[in-house]
């Protein structure tokens, strides 16, 4: 159902312009491609589909088609359905990236991870630039997984991100996680040491290695970690000192302290 | 891609220009072929400290040539990429900061833009600089019609010679669907082209241009014509991607976030990156830039939370409260074609009829933000309990104006559907907005003013005892407590401060000891007879003497202040003493008692001739009149044989006055006549013997004549040593 009185930018203007565009060409199934992708970006997802239907029987373009069945039936958590059609579409275009990137989309929302991860490595060798978010995503099918053998498998894919991109740091701290959750607790101290050295600021990192410290029961470096994040939050200019979230920070090393 | 970066140098270029003239060139003069048209650009992308991309595109293939310099004409510099293409791009590296180059464009020796005042472009300051930045801020524009000019050309005129240092693009920069040939018409034709050549301009991903592009392949026209730091090269966290990235510009930090396509749920990848990126800066200001608005009754609806896929829900719940919280303090968002512009606000993230204004609006917020109004919004000021607050801003009519949204979102100060642009200038502790109209006016501005380092900044404690009164840790302003009077009590506790002996007034007040020095209990300060155990008071007899009430004479005065307290006439002994009277009878100014002529005021004593009878002596020789019988003679005192005033100086009997030969004959003019003139011993004279005359002197021993003597002509003068001749 259109949310009526509900603001959503000349969507409604567009779609009505098409719908009387297409009351003069019913069988334009350009037409009805266009108003197709209208419904589906105003959120009418069975009208979207209605659309794409009826451009099939008057034969148009098939991969349009069955992406627009993908994403419509995705939307209205029909996964099987939305599984089928983007199944479909590979065949046709094995190395469609977007057509991938809907197909884990899928898998993730039906839990299937690790039928998901696949995809989203699929997309990493498709991709001719390696980008943050194909790395993340794999990782996500893999945490989602949530055993031992696949937090080895996301700290691979970690690995092999760092090598490509260079230094990411949201990397990097999930890196440590999953270092954490495998016992690779020198390899976690290493890499935390690292964030340390490469950190614009540096309190965070020295509280997380402090923590590491705590979990290995070395109370003696953690608080001289704990000292250390302290005296980073200090050198930094007042008014970040004032923040919110940094007196939080404050008060949670100070509470460690204790 | 291979570049070559180096220093001209003409012998090694000019070699190289031959060989790539050999391998590649197709000019007009040398081939016959057409020479390459430059159709797009050269706009600039991707400015840092110390480098800048620069990107045009040609009509038929050709290599990528920049040459430049600091001065217009005089390029010292070039880069060649010798690879045949039509989308050329050209990092140079190697500038320095804050520094303005001018530069053209080559081909196979063929200028194909040459050099020009307005063809430069400017490195970025030294990040935390204070120098001035202007921003352009283009939301929605791509419609590529006049309305787009016209918002366009309002800013030229507001902006005249100053150079812009950014265009700050918030996302659908193409109509209707992001194409390369839409963004040809809405952006690089006929458009922006004159400022993009010497403005470096970054951008986020709209909705529209989404449509053409894939920010997971970064593949599509958005990423093929703009290129961003995706490794960190302009500042901030690497981000791995050029659909959200950052970058600083002077003492500000830019969060360029993609609100269209990227994951924009907590933890996914564009958060985990905005977190680690805006826990990462020191920056002073922080500006954020996303497509989709938190906040708009535009023509779109963030209450709606399936506008745009939730993509407006998305940016408000989940990244806002990490902006807020990592203080972010302008936040810039287009898609609603309109302009919408909050107070000053924290901590909203539901929907409007959520926002609470006292609590959502930060303290000093609710006015407008006007230096010239409500005063400009403050933020990290000790007087500013939150220390928290950003503006959001929906500017999306940079190209037009759509939707009939109701523009009454309670967070905003001022909605209008209205074209414009806005402005970000920012000049050290000042970052001010305003919003621009096609006709010029400038329908809404605002200022927020946010203080450096508080701590040691100066205040006024309002306590006068102390100096250097700075703000401490704690935002309360402190001074050093003085010690003015050097006691080592400091002035805050010393009631006294410029009494070293003191700390408090105690009975004398402060600058005076309580000395007690005749040890009656009193203190100097109060006791009039401080040496006078006895009294504090001078009372009738003064310090020192008692207050007996005795007045033995009866005079009236007390026999302590009585000197004479036995004379009841008197109360001092005065000349005369106790118990005699001071008068003087005969008023000479001596009293009686020391006048022994007590009736006769020319005398006080009765002398030769007693009281009564003058002391004269008419003829000065020693005896008063009243002694002297001859008062008149100076010689004689009797009259003796000769009588007064008649001497017998030779002492012959004889007197003076009948003796023609005296002892001692003095001559005068008077008595010069002719004659004898005889003296026992001498004679002496002065005066003028006249003609005519004949004169003699005659003395025993001697004729003196003075120097005034003189003998006129005609005259018998002589002088004898012989005595009297009878």
């Amino acid at each position: 159902m259109p949310l009526l009185g509900m603001s959503h930018g000349d969507l409604d203007e567009r779609i009505k312009a098409s719908t009387k565009e297409l009351e003069l060409k019913p069988n334009n199934i350009e037409l009805l491609l266009k108003r197709a992708k209208l419904f589906y970006q105003h959120d009418e997802f069975m009208r979207s589909i209605r659309d794409y239907e009826k451009a099939e029987d008057l034969g148009g373009n098939i991969k349009i088609i069955l992406e627009g069945y993908a994403v419509a039936w995705l939307k209205k958590g029909q996964y099987d359905f939305a599984l089928e059609s983007i199944d479909s579409l590979l065949v046709l275009s094995p190395e469609y990236h977007k057509a991938h990137d809907t197909k884990a989309e899928i898998l993730m929302k039906n839990g299937a991870y690790e039928d998901a991860a696949l995809s989203y490595r699929r997309m990493i060798e498709l991709s001719h630039e390696k980008q943050t978010p194909l790395y993340h995503n794999l990782i996500s099918a893999y945490d989602s997984i949530g055993t031992t053998a696949a937090h080895l498998k996301s700290i691979h894919v970690i690995e092999e991100a760092l090598k490509e991109l260079g230094t990411i740091k949201a990397m990097q701290i999930k890196l440590v996680e999953l270092l954490i959750k495998t016992n690779q607790i020198s390899d976690a101290l290493a890499i935390q040491t690292v964030i340390i050295q490469t950190s614009n600021r540096k309190e965070r990192a020295y509280l997380k290695r402090a923590y590491i410290h705590l979990g290995l029961e070395d109370s003696e470096s953690a608080q001289k970690d704990l000292l250390s994040s302290i005296e980073s939050i200090e050198l930094l200019p007042f008014r970040i000192q004032q923040m919110k979230k940094m007196k939080e920070l404050k008060a949670e090393i100070e509470k460690l302290q204790k | 891609m291979n570049y070559f970066n180096y220093k001209y140098k003409a012998v090694s270029t000019a070699l190289l220009l031959f060989i790539y003239c050999g391998l590649f060139a197709h000019g007009d003069g040398m081939f016959g072929v057409i020479d390459p048209e430059v159709i797009r650009g050269p706009y600039l992308q991707k400015g840092t400290e110390s480098s800048v991309v620069i990107k045009w595109r040609t009509d038929i293939p050709s290599g990528s040539e920049v040459k430049w310099g600091t001065s217009v004409g005089v390029y010292n510099n070039v880069i060649l990429d010798p690879i045949l293409k039509t989308d050329h791009e050209i990092e140079i590296t190697g500038l320095a900061s804050a520094t303005t180059y001018y530069y053209e464009i080559i081909h196979n020796g063929i200028v194909l833009v040459p050099g020009a005042t307005d063809l430069y472009f400017k490195t970025h300051p030294a990040v935390g600089s204070t120098d001035p930045i202007r921003a352009w801020i283009l939301g929605d524009p791509g419609t590529a019609n006049q309305d787009q000019r016209d918002v366009r050309d309002a800013y030229y005129n507001y902006a005249g010679s100053s150079h812009t240092d950014m265009i700050l693009f918030l996302g659908d920069n193409a109509y209707n669907n992001g194409i390369d040939a839409q963004y040809q018409n809405a952006m690089f034709e006929n458009m922006y082209e004159g400022i993009l050549k010497n403005t470096i301009a970054w951008s986020t991903l709209g909705n529209h241009d989404g449509i053409t592009a894939n920010s997971s392949t970064q593949t599509g026209p958005y990423y093929d014509i703009f290129t961003f730091p995706k490794a960190g090269e302009s500042g901030g966290e690497p981000s791995g991607t050029e659909a959200y990235y950052s970058f600083d510009h002077g003492n500000v930090h830019f969060i360029i976030l993609d609100s269209n396509e990227s994951p924009r749920e907590m933890n996914g990848a564009m958060y985990n990156w905005a977190e680690t990126d805006i826990q990462g800066t020191s920056q002073k200001w922080i500006v954020a830039l996303f497509h989709h608005p938190p906040y708009t009754k535009g023509s779109h609806n963030s209450d709606n939370i399936a506008d745009s896929g939730g993509r407006l829900k998305d940016m408000r719940e989940n990244f806002l409260p990490l902006l807020e919280d990592n203080g972010v303090d302008l936040v810039l968002s287009g898609h609603s074609h309109s302009y919408e512009r909050s107070f000053f606000i924290n901590g909203h993230y539901g929907l409007s009829t959520t926002f609470d204004p006292n609590t959502n609006i930060v303290t000093n917020g609710n006015g407008d933000g006007k230096a010239d109004g409500d005063g400009e919004y403050m933020k990290g000021s000790c007087n500013q309990p939150m220390k928290e607050g950003a503006i959001y801003i929906t500017t999306g009519s940079a190209g037009k104006i759509t939707g009939n949204g109701s523009l009454d979102h309670p967070s905003m100060y001022y909605s209008r559907k209205d074209l414009g642009s806005a402005v970000l200038e920012v000049e050290g502790d000042e970052l001010t907005v305003k919003f621009v109209r096609p006709s010029g006016a400038i329908d809404d501005y605002f200022t927020i003013l946010k203080s450096d380092e508080i701590i040691g900044a100066p205040c006024d404690d309002g306590f006068s005892c102390t100096t250097n009164d700075v703000y401490d840790s704690l935002c309360d302003c402190a001074g050093t407590p003085l010690d003015s009077d050097g006691d080592t009590i400091d002035d805050c506790n010393d009631a006294c401060p410029l009494d070293p002996n003191k700390i408090f007034p105690g009975i004398c007040g402060c600058g005076v000891p309580e000395t007690d020095t005749d040890g009656d209990g009193f203190e100097d300060c109060i006791d009039n007879c401080p040496m006078d155990a006895a009294k504090t008071e001078l009372g009738i007899c003064g310090c020192g003497v008692p207050e007996t009430n005795t007045d033995s004479d009866g005079d009236g005065f007390q026999d302590c202040i009585d000197n004479c307290p036995t004379d009841a006439a008197k109360t001092e002994p005065g000349i005369c003493g106790c118990g005699v009277s001071e008068i003087d009878t005969d008023g000479d100014g001596f009293e009686d008692c020391i006048d022994n002529c007590p009736t006769d005021v020319t005398k006080t004593a009765p002398g030769t001739c007693g009281c009564g009878d003058p002391e004269t002596d008419t003829d000065g020789d020693g005896f008063p009149d009243c002694i002297d019988n001859c008062p008149t003679d100076p010689f004689k005192t009797n009259p003796g044989l000769c009588g007064c005033g008649v001497a017998d100086l030779d002492n012959d009997g004889i007197c003076d006055d009948v003796d023609d030969c005296v002892l001692v004959l003095d001559v005068d003019q008077s008595q010069m006549t002719t004659g004898l003139f005889e003296a026992i011993e001498t004679v002496t004279s002065d005066a003028i013997i006249n003609s005519g005359l004949n004169v003699n002197f005659s003395a025993g021993n001697e004729v003196v004549l003075r120097p005034d003597f003189e003998v006129k002509g005609g005259v018998t003068f002589h002088a004898f040593i012989q005595g009297c001749t009878n």
